[in-house]
This record gives C-alpha cells, structure tokens and sequence, in this order.
C-alpha cells in the first residue's frame, strides 16, 4: 500500500528519516509512506542542535530535447491523433497544457477514471472515459486512431480490455513520470520520461497548429451516434444516470465530488460532469470501498482552510451506494462532529450492484452473497449521528426533493432508492476487447425496459 | 542471474523478496552478504529467465533500499549447485564472484 516502510530503530534516526520518507512520498509519482515508531523509541529522549530541513519532492531530471522533437514529428505525421490521459496529467498540473495541446493537434481526448477533470466536459474534443465503461463512441474511435499518446496513464485492464486488440491500428507514445510505466503493458514507439507538465510545454513550442476536420468530425459524429442510453427523466427520474446528470445541474460548478466503489462510482463517472482538475476525488486501482466519506471530509477540511475557496454554498458531495457506506459509516460522527458542508448520496440498491451485475451478466445469474437481507435505515442512521437524513419518496418528485435537500445547508446523509437491478452499461466483458461492449437494448428488448 | 546491491537493514530483504512474491515470479536460489563495514549488502538471484522478467528489474530498481540492479551473465546455476555441495557435500567451494578480477 505504502511506497516504503520505515522501521525506526534509534530515536536519532527520526531527524533523518521523516524529511527522508516526506522526500520519497512527494517524488515521482507521489504516494504514501509509513513511519514505524516501536514504542521504546518513542519515549526515547534525543538531543537535536538543529532541526533538519522539511523534505521536498526531488527535482525530475530533464527529458530529452531530441525525444520531444521526435514527438512533435510523430505528432505532425499522424493523421487520426488520440489523447489517452490518465491521473498523473493532474496530478502534474498539466490539465490546461494537455488541453492546449489537443487543440492544437485536433487531437480527441479520451480519459481514465482518475483524469475526469483534466478537461472540461463540454469540450467538443472531450470524448469521456475509455474501457470497461466507458461510451461505445470512446471505444470506438480509439479502434480507429493511427497515434495514441498516453499521459500520466498505465494502461490498466479496466481501460484497455483485451490488450492485445486495444488500439489496433495506433502506434504508441506514452509520457510518464515513472519509467517503469514506459512498454509495462504496451510496446511503444516512443517514451519519453519526466515531468508532464514540463515536457508538454516544450513540445508546445515546437508543435505548428493542425486541423484536422475530417477527424473532429468523425470523433463528434460517433458521439452523436452513440450517446448513454437510459431512460428520459419524465419517466424514470430515480435513474442513476439522471440523478448524476441532475446533481451536475444543480451543485455549484466548483463542487468536489467524492465516490466511493462499484456501480454509483461507474455512473458518475459517466454522467456527472467533472468540470475542473481534482473535481472527482475516487479510488482507481486500489478500488477501496469506503473511500467517499473520509475523502469528502478531508476536502471539506482542506477547503475550509483555504481562505477565499470557502465560498457560502461551497458543498463536497459524495456520491455512495449501500454497501460501501458501510464500510466507513463511523466517520459520519467525524462529520458531524466538524459540522462540515458534506453531502452524502447514498444510491440505495440493497445489493452489492456491481457484484449482482457481473453475476447476472457473467454467472448465470447465479446470485450469492450479493443481495443484503437486511436494509439499513440511513435517514435514520444519520441523524442517530446527530447528521441531517432524509430519504427522498420515489412517488413524489424525487428530483425537485434532492435538489431542495442539497439546497440546505450543512452535513446531510440522502438516502436514494434506485432500481434493484439496474446495471452499468455499456459494459465490456472482462477479457474482451473493448469494441465488444455490452448494452442494456441487446440484453433486453425496449419494450421491456423499466 | 541477477545481482543486487541494497541497504543492509531489517526489512530490506523483504521488500525484495515481497515484490517477487507479488508477481507470482518464484526465486529459486538466494544469496546475501554483507559488505565492507555493512551498511550495504550484495545479493545474487536467480531467477527464470522469461519476458516479464525486465518488469521485474525495473520494479526492482524503484526500491529506495535497492542501490542498484545489474545482470551477472558469467554466473549461473551451477554456482548455486556448487555452494550446495560446498556446505552440504564437502565439495571444492565455487569462485568468490564478487573478486576482483585480475
């Protein structure tokens, strides 16, 4: 879990080890380190005549000039460009300078979990998240693209499905700050290893504007074709898709959004728009369930403490469902205890949805261990932790009832009910290649949709 | 045959061996020897010489107490066989692969 682990083994040590592990913990890609103080050590006395100076994130050596003109050649020569972006775009600040450079190449740019932000949703380049997922026009168009350059990205199954057959007819470049990423999945054409934020400015100076009409328009035209499917609002308001495309409505456009794991997160990710970098806090990789409510409260921590950003009205939502609320439910004392403007929307399936799903969808629907018998009241829950719960009535109207709910003031838990056996899709079956995605109309005919 | 140079201190040897253990990669001989005044050992591996192997070295090599990483194609296997034999058989022990050459 942790990049290093310390063990402390002399109380004089600690002078060196604690800038050490703050060093390690801020370089290259930045991550979490333990400091293990056995409890002799603790109470140790140690006399110190200077205290050492805080570690900082070592300097990144420079790339290459001549693989950055590499890249811009690369770039000028393709004819049907895509940007892969992942994470490490944000958290190199480089968001602006990737979206520059899109436009600059009419490159379409496709996004993980973990860099929705990067971009702003309604950029006419913006083709929303790739893989699993992600919309059949993403998937599509990356089949069709002749150069892909991934940054800040690794490649992950759950974005490239089958690897063998993710992006046949692309040549790859890939950017990273960790040259273990470089070829790990993929062979590349060319790494180029350093600093994003860096290396894009330098290929920005040497990169001539290119249009590219007849791409834009392929990218813009597979989009139109294959919008999310999903019921209208009028019909079925409690849709998770329709909830998420109302909360981007109504919460203010600076909103942190935080998920916790499975379905609720999925849904987000592909309706909720994530307007700014570092707008959706979520777990990647490590898919850890129980997430959204310490997050949500670090971020309205963190926000309080930034004087200006705490603008009345200012809300962290976080977005759960059933199962991972429970993980960390204890933290809405923590809330509540800090009065903090967090906003809990727990979407209320009485299942582990995405379990149920894949048992459904991949298990013969054999289902086990996925249903809970036992339903907690979290209304209740949430003020039993002196927390504002409501849970919204399906019959009435729904939508106009949360947004009111939001509308309030302070920390609030919103109980959801959604459909028990609404899935995710469009899906790609794990294994498969992303172009054999699943939806909901070829499993099931329209007449019989919910 | 692979040969680390890390920091001699507890918990390094299972950082090395943890990360192999995570990649389902199998160790099937080990050395480690402490060096000069023993802030610093030297570990010989071998291991199978297959594609994800490279993965492997590079992981390796972001390891703080990993110093670093070189591949040692003059050894192999039969060193391992003959320091078995060495201790456990009385056989002549193998060349000290770590002396200077002349």
């Amino acid at each position: 879990m942790t990049k290093h682990n310390f063990l402390v083994r002399t109380a004089a040590e600690l002078t060196e080890i604690v800038p050490l592990a703050f060093r390690l913990a801020e370089s290259g890609r930045p991550g979490p380190v333990a400091i293990d103080v056995p409890k002799d050590v603790l109470n140790a006395r140690v006399k110190v005549t200077a205290w050492p100076e805080p570690g900082h994130a070592a300097p990144l050596p420079p790339c290459p000039g001549e693989l950055i003109d590499a890249l811009a050649k690369k770039i000028a020569a393709s004819r049907r460009p895509i940007l892969y972006l992942g994470g490490g775009v944000i958290t190199a600040g480089a968001s602006e300078l990737a979206l520059e450079l899109a436009r600059r190449a009419s490159a379409p740019v496709v996004c993980t979990l973990m860099a929705l932000g990067a971009v702003p949703p309604d950029d006419p380049l913006f083709m929303g998240m790739l893989g699993m997922h992600g919309t059949k026009a993403t998937n599509f168009l990356l089949e069709e693209a002749d150069l892909l350059l991934a940054i800040g990205a690794r490649f992950d199954d759950r974005a490239t499905g089958k690897v063998a057959e993710f992006c046949p007819r692309a040549v790859i470049a890939h950017l990273d700050v960790d040259p273990a990423e470089i070829g790990k999945i993929k062979a590349v054409s060319l790494g180029l290893v350093g600093d994003a934020a860096d290396i894009l400015r330098l290929l920005l100076d040497r990169l001539p504007s290119q249009h590219r009409p007849a791409w834009r328009a392929r990218a813009a035209g597979l989009r139109a074709a294959h919008p999310l499917i999903h019921p209208p609002r009028a019909e079925d308001p409690l849709h998770p898709i329709n909830v998420c495309r109302l909360l981007g409505e109504v919460l203010p456009a600076d909103t942190i959004m935080t998920t916790d794991v499975g379905q609720h997160q999925m849904w987000v990710a592909q309706a909720y728009p994530v307007r700014r970098p570092r707008g959706l806090l979520t777990s990647g990789g490590l898919g850890t369930m129980g997430f959204g409510l310490p997050a949500a409260i670090g971020a309205a921590l963190a926000l309080s403490e930034v004087e200006g950003l705490a603008a009345p009205g200012r809300r962290v939502a976080c977005v759960s469902g059933d199962g991972s609320i429970l993980m960390n439910i204890q933290e809405l004392a923590t809330l509540a205890e800090l009065n903090l403007p967090v906003a809990v929307l727990v979407f209320n399936n009485a299942h582990l949805g995405l379990v149920r799903q894949q048992q459904e969808l991949f298990y013969g629907r054999r289902y086990a261990a996925s249903r809970f018998q036992s339903v907690p009241d979290f209304a209740a829950v949430a003020r039993a932790f002196g927390v504002r719960g409501v849970r919204i009535d399906p019959d009435g109207d729904p939508l106009t009832d949360l947004a009111e709910t939001l509308a309030d003031p302070g920390p609030c838990v919103i109980d959801l009910p959604i459909h028990e056996m609404a899935n995710v899709y469009p899906m790609v079956p794990p294994g498969a290649a992303n172009r054999q995605m699943i939806t909901d109309t070829e499993l099931q005919p329209a007449s019989t949709h919910a | 045959m692979i040969e680390l140079r890390v920091r001699n201190h507890p918990g390094a040897m299972s950082h090395i061996t943890g990360l192999f253990a995570r990649r389902g990669f199998n160790l099937e001989a080990i050395l480690c020897v402490p060096e000069g005044d023993g802030t610093a050992s030297r570990i010989l591996l071998l291991v199978a010489n297959e594609p994800r192997l490279e993965q492997v070295e590079r992981q390796l090599a972001k390891l703080y107490d990993v110093l670093a990483v070189r591949h040692r194609p003059d050894l192999g296997p039969e060193f391992f066989l003959q320091l078995a034999e060495t201790t456990m058989g009385g056989s002549p022990p193998p060349t000290n692969p770590w002396r200077p050459r002349d």
